[in-house]
């Protein structure tokens, strides 16, 4: 049977997010896969050379939509550590609590979307359903449902108060009843089972050389989390267990999921009832001493890492970033060989990958360096000629 | 947790010196499960297969580039569970930002690289599959965003089309 070279994406119905596939297939197996992620680089390590810490912050919590708490703690603790700064317990508890809360809605979300990509909407609805439950309690701690901005250089901005508390813990006991039922439909419920075991095989060897992270990697019996490996914020005094499971497929990352949500649940409520008292803020001065921090965080989605070089100004010199989606993406290539078209979707959202939408396309032209927006029919006819002329395509025009 | 001591005396410092020598131009723990090494394009896949024989670096988090200026700076970033993390710095020359693969050795390097590639301008021969990652196909040759010397706006190729396809697609509204 020849082989095929299908184009999908940047733009389809399965991901929400651009991203290109050239998947090469032989028949209905896939023999090949290229990626393509270049649709949407907004430049933003460059942005942060060019601003102070504090005007970063709010810029780097805007990496990412879903996690963005994890972006702003991991720079702000790794600024605090540049500046020397020692972090106030209180505060500590408070990032650890916002971003607990956050890995239970990121996971929830992903239980959803990973629902829809099997087919099964029910569970889409009912995980969206609880999701609210996190987004409100968030709103009530951050004032924000998403970027919630609770992070500032060398502290937190809001408090705690005991009313909030209290509503948190009385949300956090239905959550934990839904993540139990959540549980035991990803291990036992006979269409997730069937449809997700043995799907996107990857092997241990496989995870731990291609540099897979997080639920991933765990999925597939790497025991590694870097809240514990690694220990940040108040992560060395809050009990948990690392999930990990040894299926090596969609069903081992989607168990490793179901179980984070228990344990994060767990956290959250531990954290709240033994918050130290104390201040939340430490003074932070504007300039950083000049030297280099390998910041660490365990994201939703893995390991997330921040490179921070200061030079004795009020900004960096150096900002590099690794999201966790970017390592993941070589097992995905890996999980999909051998695979069905038909598996594409889900095992592609089984990183639960994150391309980070959001980005306003300006152009300057060459000679007269004028900006200019696209219209969308001047979009569409760009895109219409780009795509006759590089690929090869008509659109019977 | 951040913590505002002084560098602490960590053992393997004295272990670094002792295994490897010369191949290390410089060793540096600032804090606990922090290890920062600095070795030479002839000795820096020794330091890399030390790593990953004797320490258990199994797992490589990131290859960043810096632009120093007067030099590049590649930096490998590996992890190991028991031993922390271990940034190990090759310095470059900056009319020659030139290192060999690692993919050989480190097969998830195969994106970091062409990250750095794309967005430095450094050449790592040996690469298997050297495209662009982070910027788009049309992205003009030889404009590299994150040297300190690439300024957006200034050279007026911010724009990712050339002007002749510019001029054709009349749908543009001009904003001044």
């Amino acid at each position: 049977m020849p082989e095929i070279t299908l184009p999908i994406g940047p733009q389809h119905p399965a991901l929400k997010e651009p991203i290109g596939f050239k998947v090469t297939v032989e028949g209905e197996r896939i023999k090949r896969l290229d990626l393509d992620i270049s649709f949407n680089h907004r430049g933003i390590e460059k942005g942060v050379e060019q601003r102070d810490f504090t005007k970063s912050l709010y810029m780097i919590e805007r990496i990412c939509g879903i996690c963005s708490h994890a972006h702003a703690t991991n720079f702000s603790k790794g600024v605090e550590e540049l500046m020397r700064i020692e972090l106030p317990k209180r505060a500590a508890y408070i990032r650890l609590i916002v971003g607990e809360l956050e890995r239970i809605h990121s996971h929830y979300l992903w239980l959803g979307v990973a629902g829809h990509e099997i087919g099964f909407d029910t569970l889409f609805m009912y995980t969206w359903r609880d999701r609210e439950l996190v987004q409100d309690v968030l709103e009530i701690i951050s004032g924000n449902r998403v970027n919630y901005g609770i992070n500032r250089i060398g502290g937190v901005r809001r408090d705690l108060d005991e009313k909030t508390i209290k509503l948190t813990l009385k949300h956090l006991e239905r959550l934990a009843e839904r993540a139990e039922f959540y549980t035991k439909l990803a291990t036992s419920e006979e269409t997730v089972v069937a449809r997700l075991a043995k799907v996107g095989k990857l092997s241990l060897e496989k995870a731990k050389s291609l540099g897979s992270v997080g639920p991933t990697a765990r999925g597939s019996g790497v025991n590694s989390d870097v809240r514990r490996d690694d220990p940040y914020l108040a992560y060395d005094e809050v009990p948990f267990k690392v999930i990990t499971a040894d299926n090596c497929d969609v069903l081992g990352r989607t168990v490793v999921r179901a179980g984070e949500l228990a344990q994060s649940i767990e956290m959250t409520r531990w954290a709240l009832e033994n918050i130290p008292p104390g201040d939340i803020k430490k003074p932070a001065s504007r300039t950083a001493p000049a030297g280099e921090v390998v910041s660490r965080y365990e994201a939703p989605r893995g390991e997330l890492v921040h490179f921070i070089k200061g030079n004795n100004t009020d900004k960096a010199d150096r900002f590099a970033v690794r999201t966790p989606t970017m390592a993941n993406w070589p097992s995905v290539v890996e999980a999909l060989q051998g695979q069905n078209i038909a598996d594409i979707p889900i095992v592609v959202a089984a990183i639960d990958p994150c391309m980070s939408c959001t980005s306003r396309v300006t152009f300057l032209q060459e000679e007269e360096s004028k900006e200019w927006t696209w219209t969308w029919d001047g979009l569409r006819e760009y895109g219409i000629r780009w795509y006759r002329e590089n690929r090869g395509i008509s659109w019977g025009e | 947790m951040t913590d505002g001591s002084k560098p602490i005396e960590n053992p393997l410092v004295a272990v670094f010196k002792n295994d490897l020598g010369s191949k290390l131009t410089n060793v540096a723990s600032p804090r606990q499960r922090r290890v920062i090494l600095e070795a030479t394009l002839e000795s820096y896949r020794d330091v890399i297969r030390y790593l990953q024989e004797k320490l258990d670096c199994y797992h490589l988090s990131l290859i960043n580039g810096v632009d120093l200026k007067t030099s590049f700076e590649v930096v490998y970033h590996f992890w190991s569970d028991k031993n922390g993390m271990f940034s190990l710095k090759v310095p470059l020359l900056r009319d020659r930002p030139e290192i060999g693969t690692v993919t050989d050795i480190v097969p998830a390097a195969i994106l970091y690289e062409r990250e750095v590639h794309d967005l430095f301008g450094i050449e790592f021969p040996g690469h298997p599959d050297m495209r662009r990652l982070l910027l788009s196909d049309d992205w003009p040759p030889g404009e590299h965003p994150l040297r300190k010397d690439w300024k957006p706006g200034e050279k007026k190729m911010l724009c990712l089309i050339k002007s002749a396809e510019m001029k054709a697609a009349k749908g543009g509204e001009k904003v001044a």
